[in-house]
């Protein structure tokens, strides 16, 4: 990369933060969209599966929908239901609801084994298409589609029971045993504070698992410049790609939390919000990673154990007021004050569990506005994190030949422009500083060669998520890096790369990171790629409610 | 369902504690349940709502109320609601919930939950007084 190509960073940074500045300016300057309506939900079942359709007054601008076991969620922002009662069923699906959360509308439905359900956007129409794998026959089609006037609201079911509907007009009988009654709730969950529900795709910013700080010192992380977030207990890292120095390479990382693993039980949120150590504590991550060359030429092998330590960070949940605020909001439901909800005395077992996971699945809905709207507030909240890792090496890939691989630090402190209005929710600003010594590092022309390096280096990284909807979040990266070998003479390069981060599923984000190199003394500018899936994971499936 | 609390209606007013345990925000309810076919005066429920408190950022993992005169609980039975949230979601942690009633210093019921929790969970129990002369 030239010099040229360097002095264009700068400028292509400031281009993006003014574009950042013009957008977010051009979205305050729109009026307040007027609510819309849903008039109307249908479905239809089909030889290859069911298809639910919902139907607005007006363009619908906006939805989210994902899967969480066997029920998938549909979320649509700002919008209210204009039909008194409706009634959707489908031989894909059973348990189909309707809930109003604040100002959005939230469908669900239970999958059936061997359905796969997607969602698609046709004006002012969403289909949802529930399509089964294997389709046994090609039967009867059944057409089911209810919708109750408007004029029968008055006569619906006391305030605090769920509205039901009668049966509609069906046709076919392909439907006849299942449970697809949807009713909108009779008392809508108060608005949480300071949701206007445009954003049901900023959950989709929540970027929440950690770059592993054993791949980190690795040199293996997708970017240079580590970004700072909340450790979970337990993450996993994959990787495969190039390597900064053009080796291919593939590795796992496991990454945990000591203090949450072994003494959370003795914590709470009160003390981990009045005490520094045990916040200090509860954020330090310690991992484990490997990496392995993949070719017949690099059978290196690398080990790593990666300590993280959060200084500060102030898009931490667990100390998030608004959240909390929230969340007391959001649990203010009746709902949980009366005998649906409360364990009677004459509850036998099987009662008392279904009211408890009713209950919870009543909390779940009720909070989730409050926990998308806490990741779109807080993704690139100021932070500050420090890391050191020892590494080892074995040039031949035996584990009998490992040997020292020397050690590193680096330091990040991100800034979330907190107090810049138009970039406080969709941009930050990454400064990140790096030590690595004595890495045995194969040779590119001859991997079979290997020699000592050090290296330094200072990054910058411009993290922006575009628009109201983060969807994704775009990087742009530059980095000096000041290395030598073999304790020789100091060599000074520049990299520069394009990221994308993107969360593809509940808790699985895919990170991808494009650039190149330029400047080394050696000719070796090498052009990079790397991708990895990160994601956290459960330590085993949560006991039954007794 | 937890087992029957034995008080003595000329003992003093048995007191409620309620704990619970790791990065996990607990919303605790109380309610005094009548048997049933009877209301609570003025409502048209069995159940009156006699505390609630919520252990978070703060509040200590920890409190205490008071039922009142032991002899008035004849024939209520007492249900507690536990709903528990990770802030911000995540996880999986441990939690651990407990509810226990004391008379006069002793203790008269105990009841505990533990598990993992990843997504928002609600835990709870309920027990009939046995109120003795």
């Amino acid at each position: 990369m030239t010099r040229k190509m360097m002095l264009k960073i700068p400028a292509l940074l400031l281009v993006m933060l003014a574009s950042q500045l013009a957008l977010a300016q051009s979205q305050n300057d729109q009026p307040t969209a007027s609510a819309k309506q849903v008039a109307g939900v249908r479905s239809k079942d089909t030889p290859s599966g069911t298809v639910v359709t919902i139907t607005s007054d007006e363009l619908l601008s906006d939805y989210g929908a994902y899967r969480n076991g066997d029920t998938y969620r549909v979320l649509i922002p700002a919008v209210s239901l204009a039909l008194n009662n409706i009634h959707v069923e489908g031989t894909s699906f059973s348990d189909a609801k309707v809930e109003a959360i604040g100002t959005n509308l939230a469908f669900s439905f239970r999958l059936k084994n061997g359905v796969s359900p997607s969602v698609s956007q046709k004006a002012n129409q969403l289909e949802i298409t529930f399509a089964r794998l294997e389709v046994a026959s090609t039967g009867p089609v059944a057409t089911t589609a209810a919708v109750l006037p408007r004029r029968e609201r008055e006569a619906s079911t006391p305030s605090n029971q769920p509205e039901t509907a009668s049966a509609g007009p069906t046709a076919g009988t392909a439907t006849s045993n299942s449970s697809g009654n949807a009713a909108p709730s009779a008392n809508p969950a108060p608005t949480p504070s300071g949701f206007d529900g445009k954003n049901i795709d900023a959950i989709n910013a929540d970027l929440a698992v950690p770059e592993s700080p054993a791949f980190t010192v690795l040199g293996v992380t997708p970017q240079t410049v580590a970004h700072p977030t909340i450790p979970r207990e337990f993450a996993t890292s994959l990787l495969n790609g190039v390597d900064e120095r053009g080796n291919f390479q593939t590795g796992l990382a496991l990454d945990f939390v000591p203090y949450l693993t072994f003494f959370g039980k003795d914590t709470s949120l009160f003390s981990y919000a009045h005490h520094p150590m045990e916040r200090f504590l509860a954020r330090t991550q310690i991992s484990f990673a490997t990496t392995k060359g993949v070719t017949d030429e690099d059978k290196s092998t690398r080990l790593a154990l990666g300590l993280r330590m959060t200084i500060f960070d102030k898009g931490d949940p667990r100390v998030d007021p608004e959240l909390e605020k929230c969340y007391t909001k959001a649990l203010s439901h009746p709902d949980f004050e009366t005998e649906e909800f409360v364990i009677l005395p004459e509850d036998n077992d099987a009662e008392k569990g279904k009211k408890l996971r009713k209950r919870g699945e009543r909390v779940a809905q009720l909070i989730e506005v409050c926990d998308v709207k806490a990741r779109k507030d807080n993704w690139n909240a100021s932070a500050w994190i420090v890391g050191l890792a020892p590494s080892w090496i074995s040039k031949t890939g035996a584990t009998k030949d490992y040997v020292w691989n020397g050690g590193g630090f680096w330091s990040t402190i991100g800034y979330g422009f907190e107090n810049v209005e138009a970039l406080k929710n969709n941009s930050q600003l990454l400064f990140h500083v790096r030590y690595r010594n004595n890495e045995l590092v194969p040779d590119a022309d001859d991997p079979t060669l290997f020699f000592s390096q050090d290296s330094l280096y200072l990054g910058t990284r411009l993290r922006i998520a575009p628009g109201e909807t983060a969807k994704s979040i775009f990087s742009l990266e530059g980095t000096y890096i000041r290395s030598r070998k073999d304790k020789g003479e100091w060599d000074n390069s520049r990299r520069f790369s394009l990221g994308f981060e993107r969360r593809i599923a509940e808790n699985i984000w895919f990170a991808l990171s494009v650039g190149g190199q330029g400047g080394r003394s050696d000719g070796v500018n090498h052009a990079f790629v790397l991708s990895s899936f990160k994601w956290g994971f459960q330590q085993k499936k949560p006991p039954p409610t007794q | 369902m937890a087992s029957d609390t034995n008080i003595s209606a000329s003992g003093g007013a048995p007191e409620v504690t309620v704990s619970g345990g790791n990065l996990i925000r607990y919303r605790c309810q109380f309610f005094l349940v009548k048997p049933v076919g009877q209301t609570w005066p003025g409502t048209n429920s069995r159940l009156k709502k006699i505390h609630e408190v919520t252990f978070n950022m703060e509040h200590e993992p920890t409190d205490t109320f008071s039922l009142g005169p032991a002899g008035a609980l004849e024939n209520l039975a007492l249900s507690w609601a536990i709903d528990m949230i990770i802030p911000g979601g995540g996880g999986p942690l441990q939690y651990f919930a407990e509810v226990k009633i004391e008379q006069d210093g002793n203790e008269v019921m105990n009841w505990s939950d533990t598990g993992q929790i990843t997504t928002p969970k609600s835990i709870g129990d309920v027990t009939r007084f046995e109120v003795e002369p």
